[in-house]
């Protein structure tokens, strides 16, 4: 019986580092490749040990492709996304979560319906609609489509945050005489901070990892990170160390994102449905 | 404002999608009435593609909604640990989906890549992967699954982990096999969440767009090419902005079909 025990239990910790390299393992071989020289990188069989170099990294920062540019983009564009969703949202949730008015649950679900939309269904009337208005290539044609985007999912998450509060506090609050501005300003809203902030990284990470929006809406001046990450084949092959650069660099903000949401991630992922 | 901004894209494209208009030649638009629609349903092209979105939706959320319910069962026990193993299994899926593609793609390639060099250990000849019909398809699969089994994975593991211990101990008691377990308790008392997540994923995979972009692209021929890139070829390589549009509507009809599925679980579900 013990033995029996004994082997469940190796047997248990063989497929758990099995699943756990079969996670890591494709993040840590871009991850290392960039890290390689060229012939390193397409080295068949495949180098395991060896000399980290720069040289993926010049290519990409200075000596060939403006890199750091078009991160700076997608930081533009995820913070004004994440402030202007994270304003409109949080009063518009504030009215769903505790003002009672007829229709609420409709207007509710059908923000979330909008988010069911598959993006290439406005993604033609979107960019004729921007062409029109001159926005292709700005950073405001992008940090208003993923504030689009993100809006539906903010009232969302945050409508379950300030449903967390105890109502008593703002009672006690209005009974003291403020007003319901005040209570939100004063009272909810700096209780609600942890949500906010889980709520502004999700959207953060949305713009961040949006790839078809700006594939269509951007070419050159408002170009992201993840539009540039495709742009290393070239006519023969692909550069595939400076790819691999540029899709480290990318991730690493999401990886240490995705650090401090650890423990809101279902319920950001599954729209509040899930608390997990 | 905001339904402004999500209605008026719809309702022009519904407008659109009753005319011929294409971007290249200047000119007013065309009204054809659903000659767009029936163009569409007449192609070949057009069901072959649906097909393609079906195969690769239905066997990815299959096979991540198998493994993802596996690992949460083999996983859910105390462990030292824990929060560690955790935060490295989430991290594929938080990865933008178009890096995931990149990092496939490199890892798929035919002389240098690392997947046909483990191959070879086993003396398995290397495949070209995104170049033949028959392996382009589960390629893009396996991608996928990489990515977003782990979604399944933590919400199942969540759900388990709320379940009450103590109707397990009593069945157990009363002589139940895991498998009877896991078919008779698990499952049903798992079923909102299992719901919840089969659906999310379905609609996301349903969609798909970035990763088979930078796969394959939709081919070889029309192989993997799904809804999302058919619309886009269509409309912004081709500029067929009437007919892409037209495409755009019957995709949101399936879509609609889901979200009204999903929201009416998910009412049922907050009571």
């Amino acid at each position: 019986m013990k033995v029996h025990r004994y082997v469940l239990k190796t047997l248990f910790y063989i497929v758990l580092s099995f699943v756990i390299a079969l996670a890591i393992f494709p993040i840590y071989w871009a991850i290392t490749t960039s890290f390689k020289s060229k012939a390193d990188a397409l080295a068949s069989p495949p180098v395991w040990i060896f000399k980290p170099i720069l040289e993926s990294y010049k290519y990409i920062t200075y000596a060939r492709i403006a890199f750091p540019r078009y991160l700076f983009n997608s930081l533009i564009i995820s913070i004004g996304t994440a402030v202007i969703a994270i304003s409109l949202g949080s009063l518009s949730a504030y009215a769903l979560a505790r003002y009672d008015f007829k229709g609420k649950e409709n207007i509710a679900f059908w923000m979330l319906s909008t988010r069911m939309m598959p993006p290439p269904a406005i993604l033609i009337p979107i960019y004729i609609f921007m062409r029109t208005l001159k926005l292709v290539d700005t950073h405001l044609a992008l940090i208003l489509i993923d504030t689009i985007i993100t809006l539906p999912f903010t009232v969302w998450v945050m409508r379950g945050f300030f449903e967390d509060i105890p109502i008593e506090i703002e009672e006690a609050s209005l009974v003291d005489g403020c007003s319901r501005m005040g209570t939100f300003f004063r009272v909810v809203l700096p209780l609600s901070v942890p949500g906010l902030i889980v709520t502004a990284l999700f959207c953060v990470m949305f713009s961040w990892n949006e790839f078809l929006f700006a594939l269509v809406l951007t070419s050159t001046r408002a170009k992201t990170a993840t539009v540039a990450c495709t742009e290393f084949r070239g006519w023969m092959e692909t550069a595939w160390g400076p790819a691999c650069a540029a899709a480290t660099i990318t991730i690493i903000p999401i990886l240490i994102i995705t650090l401090f949401l650890q423990k809101h991630l279902i319920r950001g992922l599954t729209f509040g449905a899930v608390k997990g | 404002m905001l339904l402004a901004l999500t209605i008026f894209p719809l309702a022009f494209s519904l407008i659109l999608s009753l005319h011929k208009w294409s971007l290249t030649k200047p000119g007013p638009w065309k009204f054809v009435g659903l000659l767009n629609y029936y163009e569409i349903i007449k192609d070949d092209v057009f069901w072959r593609i649906i097909r393609n979105t079906f195969v690769f939706t239905i066997s990815a959320v299959s096979l991540q909604f198998v493994i993802g319910i596996g690992l949460a069962n083999l996983l859910n026990k105390e462990l030292r640990g824990e929060g560690v193993f955790r935060s490295v299994l989430v991290m594929p899926m938080m990865i933008p989906p178009i890096l995931v593609g990149l990092i496939w793609l490199f890892m798929y390639k035919k002389d240098f890549g690392i997947i046909n060099n483990m191959l070879s250990l086993l003396r398995i000849d290397p495949i070209t992967w995104l170049s033949k019909p028959i392996t382009a398809m589960p390629a893009i699969i396996i991608a996928d699954t990489w990515q977003w089994t782990p979604f399944m994975f933590l919400l199942f593991l969540a759900g388990l982990k709320s379940l009450p211990i103590e109707i397990y101990e009593s069945a157990r008691i009363d002589g139940a096999s895991s498998w009877q377990l896991f078919r008779f308790l698990t499952l049903p008392l798992l079923k909102p969440i299992i719901l919840i997540a089969v659906i999310i994923r379905f609609m996301d995979a349903f969609r798909i767009f970035d990763k088979i972009f930078q796969l394959t692209g939709g081919g070889p021929g029309v192989s993997t090419e799904t809804i999302s890139l058919y619309i886009y070829r269509n409309g912004l390589r081709y500029f067929n902005m009437g007919y892409s549009t037209a495409l755009s509507y019957l995709a949101l009809i399936f879509i609609v079909g889901f979200s009204t599925i999903y929201m009416k679980i998910l009412q049922s579900s907050k009571g």
